[in-house]
């Protein structure tokens, strides 16, 4: 087993006695990405302050390549992170700003300007060096934000929702731009976000964080198609969940006006709403029994609050993936 | 956009008029014209006499020179104070946090008298009454609880988001501290320079009480005056202790200009 | 709140008095057993530092300019003047005397009335000292009630007189051919000429001086007012008639006498625009500085009335723990000097008044007091001898302070 870039092991972090997370481990390779995605309260930013130093671990233990840095203050780490929102110093040009963190680097200041400015051309700014950030648009102050951490030359690149301030369309570029460059220039980084679509496009791994626990952490289509648990079935994938153990995938259910006959699983539901994706429409159907709410293409035309019938053949249904390795 | 601040320029200036250029105007006008008011139906009288009465003082040049130098160590004072309480108490939360945030007010609640007299008997016993130092000391107590509020609003303006981000990229605390800081802080600093060094500058009673007549500030000299009838010596006394504080920003503005990031032709916040 | 501060105090204070160690200092041995010629020659080559009220220009100049100088050069004493209010310098030294400071910063004191009362009471002062002064025992009456009694508390030795006042009134001789003789004619010249007359409210020193004018007129023998110490039932008998001649004239004061002068600079600063057409003090030589200043007009004149003019003796006292008492002896035996008295008179310093007596003085120094010209403004001596009231006690100061408000302002 080769030791990896990035160790975290047995941490855990409370206040004043409750506990935020306990007992966590993963480890990550050099260049990885690692999407971290939970709802809001479930510990994923106390976990990225605590990787940063700004919060100590409880206990536990965090090697980066090697070398244990868990006691170290967040100056003294390698690690660099990115917030919700740019907090670019207002008082400094954008030069400035991005060279902020090279003034501990035993380097001359004509290299840390020319390195600054390397990394304002690599995210397209090229131009603006002399700007002050209140001239800059909200998506450009975040790309000075990356800049200026990326100018350090962290080993952990952390990212705490940062596009979350932006609106949909540029968050959407800025998805694809950010791995893009992530992935250029092969950053190891961890980058929490309480959006599953935002957690499946940029990271490499997901990790399903709640109660601060990692619920399940994988390549993002395998969480999506075979969740570890009701959790992950129910906030990560688009499942109908039966029980505690077993889930119908929403792809394999189909809805009818009257109650078919050969399937094994039928429920009755009301439709509470129709959305149209891509030339589909869609079905929003709250089944009473399973108190659920279910979204489901069909081609049949409903009116609002019409009851329905909702089906799946027996052999869709699947059980969750921990219960199968208890099980097996 | 370039009309609006036009007009915003032109208030400004209205307004910086009325209020702080005229009364300056005036009050020299009134320091060298005999009798200056309204009503009065024979001509204006020109007089150098106030300014005579003024420089006649013999202490005044002394006196001056120490309260500048009071001043100047109570601003210090008062501001490594406020900086480092004013952090902590825009920053952290803590058991009795609301106490201790009374307990900094206390001072301007408490009749200062009171508390001069009080730590007279004190002062007296460890050997600082009539020195300097008790007089910088005895100022503090009337100063310290607004440069703490001031400074802690200073801080909370800023947000520990800054300060952290400034931290995960490195920094150490004394370059944070001058970089970010110092700098972001500059309005809440000016203004604390500003009205700590003009209360300190004022303190009479206190002054008297703890420095015992052997610390002779330029106070001293002039509020006996405000007894006067003499218009004019009573201006021109206001002038010249009205001029202090201007000259103290100015030279301070200067030092502050030294400071990292600051482009005075750019800065627009 | 008043309580607790007042423990707060408490508390300190106490504290203070515990902690304070009893000793007294070697070099402020008592010199009463000490020769004079021993004293002098103790006070060469010292400071003497003398602590004053500073808010007037020609007291400050006659003492930084012609008293510093020679004592200087005729008993190598450096004389240093500190503006300091007298009840800051009193609360100073009764904190001193509270941490049992006997190492002092202060050699002269100028007191008088409830500031000397104060002083005395708390054990403030330094002496007595008085007898041993050679300048007030050649040239001072040894036995006058003005020496021995200041505002009614017997000074015994513990302050030396250095000047006296008498209180007058200010007129502009432009404006007023011949001022009142007595309160009654002062009375009917404030109605035939309304809003030209008020005077600053009791609070003021020389409000309350104006007032006590009334009352001694108001009483029934003025001599056993002044002489007997205070009572309730005199001073309400005698201000009977001073409250209703306020009250009488009271609408035809300046601004309808709905607002009063709070200091006696207020009511200057209104004689001198011209607003009111009279003022007063207790100092019968002030105009002339204030002439000569331009600030009054060059015709104002002084007055007083029938029933007399209130003056009183200011003092100059040392300080229990004076670090030179020598030092402050021979400098305020020379500030009693008919030299230093002479030049104390003239308008262009002070214009302040001498408690000497002339039949002491050498026929030369009295004819340097008789030939000065105190300035056309100035009442002569004789009238202002004859007019002399001394003061009472000084609780009448604070029972007309209590009174005023009650009986003027809100009886309306």
């Amino acid at each position: 087993m080769t030791p990896s870039f990035i160790t975290v092991e047995h941490t855990s972090k409370s206040f004043n006695k409750e506990a935020i997370f306990s007992n966590l481990s993963f480890t990550l390779n050099k260049g990885d990405i690692l999407s971290i995605v939970g709802p809001s309260g479930s510990g994923k930013t106390t976990l990225l302050r605590c990787l940063a130093g700004l919060e100590s671990f409880s206990t536990g233990k965090f090697l980066i390549n090697g070398k244990n840095v868990t006691a170290l203050e967040a100056n003294k780490r390698p690690v660099s992170l990115v917030f919700q929102h740019p907090l670019l110093f207002p008082h400094m040009t954008i030069q400035e700003n991005v060279a902020y963190g090279l003034a501990f680097q035993r380097r001359k200041k004509k290299e840390r300007l020319r390195h600054a400015q390397e990394l304002i051309n690599q995210v397209g700014l090229t131009g603006y060096e002399k700007s002050f950030p209140y001239e800059l648009s909200g998506g450009q102050q975040q790309r000075v934000s990356l800049a200026r951490s990326l100018a350090i030359s962290p080993n952990l690149l952390l990212l705490d929702e940062p596009f979350s301030s932006l609106d949909v369309r540029l968050r959407n570029e800025m998805r694809t731009w950010v791995r893009q460059l992530l992935k250029d220039q092969e950053i190891t980084a961890i980058f929490v976000t309480h959006d599953k679509e935002e957690a499946m496009q940029m990271g490499d791994y997901v990790g399903v964080f709640e109660n601060g626990q990692f619920q399940q952490i994988g390549e993002p289509e395998h969480v999506y198609h075979s969740p570890a648990n009701a959790f992950v079935a129910d906030f990560f994938g688009d499942h109908l969940l039966v029980d505690q153990e077993t889930f119908i995938p929403v792809q394999s259910l189909f809805l009818s006006r009257s109650k078919p006959k050969q399937v094994g699983s039928v429920w009755e539901g009301i439709m509470k709403n129709k959305l149209h994706v891509h030339g589909h429409s869609l079905y929003q159907v709250f089944i009473e029994d399973l108190n659920q709410h279910v979204t489901v293409s069909s081609s049949i035309n409903l009116t609002i609050d019409e009851p329905i019938y909702v089906s799946a053949h027996p052999d869709s249904v699947q059980t969750f993936t921990n219960q199968q390795q208890r099980n097996g | 956009m370039d009309r609006l601040s036009k007009q915003k320029k032109i208030q400004f200036w209205a307004l910086t008029l009325l209020f702080f250029i005229l009364p300056v105007v005036f009050l020299f006008l009134k320091s060298v014209v005999l009798n200056f008011g309204f009503g009065r139906s024979s001509g204006i009288d020109f007089t150098l006499r106030g300014w005579e009465t003024l420089f006649s003082e013999s202490q005044l040049i002394q006196a001056t020179l120490v309260s500048l130098g009071i001043g100047a160590l109570v601003v210090f004072l008062n501001l490594s104070v406020g900086l480092l309480a004013g952090k902590a108490l825009a920053f952290y939360s803590f058991k009795g946090k609301a106490l201790i945030e009374a307990l900094f007010l206390l001072p301007l609640i408490v009749p200062l008298l009171a508390i001069a007299m009080g730590i007279h008997v004190a002062m007296i016993r460890i050997g600082l009454s009539d020195t300097w130092i008790g007089v910088v000391l005895i100022h503090l107590v009337p100063t310290v609880p607004y440069s703490i509020k001031m400074l802690q609003s200073g801080y909370a303006s800023i947000g520990t988001g800054l300060l952290q981000q400034a931290k995960v990229l490195g920094t150490n605390r004394w370059h944070r501290f001058f970089s970010v800081e110092l700098p972001l802080l500059m309005p809440s600093i000016r203004s604390t320079v500003f009205l700590i060094f003009v209360i300190s500058l004022s303190q009479y009673v206190i002054t008297a009480i703890i420095g015992g007549g052997n610390v002779v500030t330029l106070a001293m000299i002039y509020f006996p005056f405000l007894d006067s009838a003499e218009s004019t010596v009573l201006a021109a006394f206001s002038a010249w202790f009205a001029l202090l504080p201007i000259l103290f920003y100015l030279s301070v503005e200067l030092l502050l200009s030294l400071l990292p990031y600051q482009n005075p032709w750019r800065t627009r916040l | 709140m008043k309580k607790f501060i007042s423990f707060f105090l408490l508390t300190l204070l106490l504290s203070a008095c515990s902690n304070a160690d009893g000793e007294s200092n070697s070099n402020t041995q008592p010199l009463q057993d000490t020769s004079w010629e021993e004293i002098e020659a103790q006070a060469s080559e010292t400071t003497v530092r003398i602590h004053m009220w500073g808010g007037d220009e020609g007291i400050n100049e006659y003492i930084d300019e012609w008293v510093a100088p020679r004592l200087q050069d005729q008993y190598n004493i450096n004389l240093e003047r500190t503006p300091m209010d007298t009840g800051n310098i009193l609360q100073k030294l009764y904190s001193e005397k509270q941490a049992n400071k006997q190492d002092g910063t202060i050699d002269v004191i100028w007191v008088n009335g409830e500031n000397f009362k104060n002083a005395k009471e708390n054990e403030l002062l330094y002496g007595p000292f008085r007898k041993q002064l050679p300048n007030f025992t050649d040239y001072y009456e040894q036995e006058n009630l003005a020496f021995d009694y200041d505002f009614g508390t017997p000074t015994e030795g513990y302050e030396a007189p250095w000047g006296k006042v008498q209180f007058v009134f200010l007129y502009d001789q432009e404006k007023i051919e011949q001022p009142p003789k007595n309160f009654e004619e002062l009375k009917t010249w404030i109605s035939e000429n309304p809003g030209e007359f008020t005077y600053p409210n009791p609070d003021d020193f020389s409000g309350n001086a104006f007032l006590r004018h009334l009352l001694y007129k108001g009483a029934e023998d003025t001599d056993t007012l002044i002489e007997e110490p205070f009572s309730k039932e005199l001073a309400s008998e005698a201000g009977s008639y001073m409250w209703s001649y306020l009250n009488d004239i009271q609408p035809d004061l300046w601004r309808d006498g709905k607002h009063y002068p709070a200091s006696l600079a207020e009511l200057d600063r209104l004689y001198s625009k011209g607003e009111v057409s009279m003022t007063m003090g207790y100092n019968e030589a002030r105009a002339e500085h204030m002439v000569e200043d331009g600030v009054f007009p060059e015709s104002t004149r002084s007055f007083v009335l029938e029933s007399g003019s209130i003056g009183n003796t200011h003092f100059l006292a040392i300080p229990y723990n004076s670090p030179n008492k020598a030092g402050a002896m021979t400098a305020i035996n020379f500030l009693l000097s008919p030299e230093a008295q002479v030049a104390k008179l003239q308008p262009s310093y002070w214009g302040d008044n001498t408690p000497i007596s002339l039949d002491k003085l050498s026929e030369e120094d009295r004819q340097a007091f008789e030939s000065l010209d105190r300035g056309d403004s100035v009442l002569s001596n004789d009238v202002l001898n004859k007019s002399f009231l001394p003061e009472a006690d000084a609780q009448y100061v604070e029972w007309i302070k209590e009174n005023w408000k009650d009986e003027v302002i809100r009886d309306k």
